[in-house]
């Protein structure tokens, strides 16, 4: 008899409406990490173990069901969702997914959830799961997924909400610029900590099969509830915080129906659109979207394109990292004294992606540093010292450290950090030029491994 | 006479004149104007037609024939919509 091999265990950590989820899948095959991360890319971080979670959750991955299989149909129809929350548990199952949470009260009264299940190793199973956990656990934190197109536009978000057939995925087409486009599907509206109410991309897409490409958030100005005009021509129509209200709720996904449930949906739902302004988007699918902007103007308000700083450093970050997977490299100007001389005040960095391997010792590596909280997250811009082999199969550890630095950094890539890209030039004084090869760049990183030591002693 | 109170399962959130009352069970949402939020507050507690019809005479400028076939109405319609139980007779 011979023994069984372990099965592979693989982590995920995602960031979505600044909920926090980490999953770790027992069993899960790679090609179905692939399927996971191309779904969720734009809202995975460094799954390090200091990062604050909301949700934790075990995995078991099972085979999926073969779709052709006779005994299928009567199984799905056996069980179809049921969701059963209370205050100390949530607990969700369908013919492909089982889970159940339990609350747990952290630091500062923060309270997280963590439990254990079983899922098929199917896409669709874990995506319909997501969307269980996070739309019963948002609105426990003030926020709430709501069925709707969201549209950035210019500095602001709008989210047009409706039912199945409103327009929702018309209008995602429609934009120009596919980046724009939230979700066509569904949205993270969330007060934030200033008290003023954000809208978020999601990776929970419809037929647009493209989400929100980062965790950037945007001002929610406007909720715009889609509905279909006579003819060609859009319309807008203010509606009253109770038509609002009453119209939202019917786009407000909740699959728990306990009565502490929709007591919480429905006061923040209230709270919402008291608020925000609400108006009905009355437009047929041949309306271009520069029109509908054009008509949602006045419902804006004036501060359209006043710049709207990222809610957190971890916004941030994210946000470069999308520019950087769109455009392969990107201006960066950093800020900090780590890497001086090297670097000066007022430099600007134009960093390239690169993949892991093509890495090598002296080259200067942007890096994700997450932090517990998502304003404790950092960019950091230090030297490659080396790649050392991971031990007993574990993944290689990346060497860093900054020019001016003594200390040594190390970690694991996508897990402790994630290495975003290298330091392909650097503009000064209005003159770029291209960072020195890899001799010289090792050259200066053995300078100042040497040279810390005899400053050190001068200054004695 | 008979007597209803609101299903005190439901829950509702009044807003500045009108309450809007959930029903999750049949999944559906009721906007009640300020007539029926006024009689929704009323009925926290068992209350017949006769004294339903009573407390708002004093508070509307109606007369009580056309009021009394108001509340009637009113209320049927909540019942209808299921808001409401039977809470016997008074």
């Amino acid at each position: 008899m011979s023994a069984r091999a372990p099965r592979p265990r693989e982590e995920i950590l995602l960031s979505i409406g600044g909920l926090v989820a980490h999953i770790e899948l027992s069993g899960a095959q790679p090609v179905f990490m692939e399927q996971l991360r191309a779904r969720y890319g734009a809202f995975e971080m460094p799954a390090a173990p200091w990062v604050e979670r909301d949700i934790s959750l075990r995995l078991t991955v099972e085979s999926a069901t073969p779709p052709g299989d006779p005994g299928r149909r009567a199984h799905i129809d056996a069980h179809p969702l049921a969701v059963n929350a209370s205050a100390r548990t949530i607990a969700a199952e369908r013919w492909d997914f089982s889970v159940k949470l339990t609350a747990e009260s952290g630091r500062a009264a923060r309270t997280s959830y963590r439990g254990s299940g079983r899922c098929e190793m199917n896409p669709f199973a874990l995506d319909c799961m997501l969307r269980v956990l996070f739309s019963t656990v948002l609105p426990r934190l003030g926020g709430m997924l709501i069925h709707g197109c969201g549209l950035r536009n210019a500095e602001v978000g709008v989210v047009f909400p409706g039912r199945s057939g409103a327009g929702k995925t018309t209008l995602a087409r429609k934009t120009p610029d596919p980046d724009d486009v939230l979700s066509d599907e569904l949205v993270v509206v969330r007060r934030s900590d200033d008290g003023t109410w954000r809208v978020h991309g999601t990776p929970f897409w419809g037929d647009f099969a493209r989400g929100g490409i980062s965790m950037r958030s945007w001002p929610l100005r406007t909720v715009a509830f889609l509905a279909q005009a006579p003819r060609d021509a859009v319309t807008m129509t203010p509606i009253v915080s109770s038509d609002a209200t009453l119209r939202l709720l019917g786009c407000f996904l909740s699959f728990a129906t306990d009565r502490a449930t929709v007591e919480r949906n429905l006061a923040i739902a209230v709270q919402l659109c008291a608020e925000v302004r609400s108006v009905e988007a009355s437009l047929t699918k041949n309306v271009p979207t520069a029109e509908i902007f054009r008509k949602l103007a006045p419902h804006l308000g004036p501060e359209v394109t006043r710049k709207a700083p990222p809610q957190s450093a971890r916004e941030m970050i994210s946000e470069f990292r999308s520019f950087l997977r769109k455009h392969k490299s990107y201006a960066f100007k950093p800020k900090g004294s780590s890497m001086r001389p090297w670097l000066k005040t007022g430099d600007s960095l134009f960093i390239q992606a690169a993949p892991e391997t093509e890495l090598a010792a002296g080259d200067i590596l942007l890096y994700w540093s997450p932090g517990a909280t998502p304003d404790e997250d950092a960019l950091t811009c230090h030297r490659m010292v080396a790649r050392v082999p991971g031990a007993r199969g574990n993944a290689p550890r990346f060497m860093t450290k900054g020019d001016a630095m003594s200390r040594i950094e190390s970690f694991e890539n996508r897990r402790e950090c994630e290495i975003l890209g290298k330091v392909a030039a650097i503009s000064r004084d209005g003159k770029t030029w291209p960072v020195p090869g890899r001799i010289g760049n090792l050259a200066r990183l053995f300078g100042s491994l040497v040279a810390i030591p005899i400053l050190r002693m001068a200054g004695r | 006479m008979s007597a209803w109170r609101r299903d005190a399962e439901l829950p509702f959130q009044k807003l500045a004149e009108e309450t809007i009352v959930v029903d999750p069970r049949r999944r559906e949402v009721h906007l009640l104007n300020e007539t029926a939020a006024r009689i929704w507050e009323l009925l926290a507690s068992p209350q017949s037609l006769d004294e339903l019809t009573a407390t708002l005479g004093d508070e509307y400028d109606v007369g009580e024939s056309e009021l009394r076939e108001a509340v009637a109405e009113c209320v049927a319609g909540l019942e209808g919509k299921g808001l409401l139980v039977a809470a016997g007779t008074r």
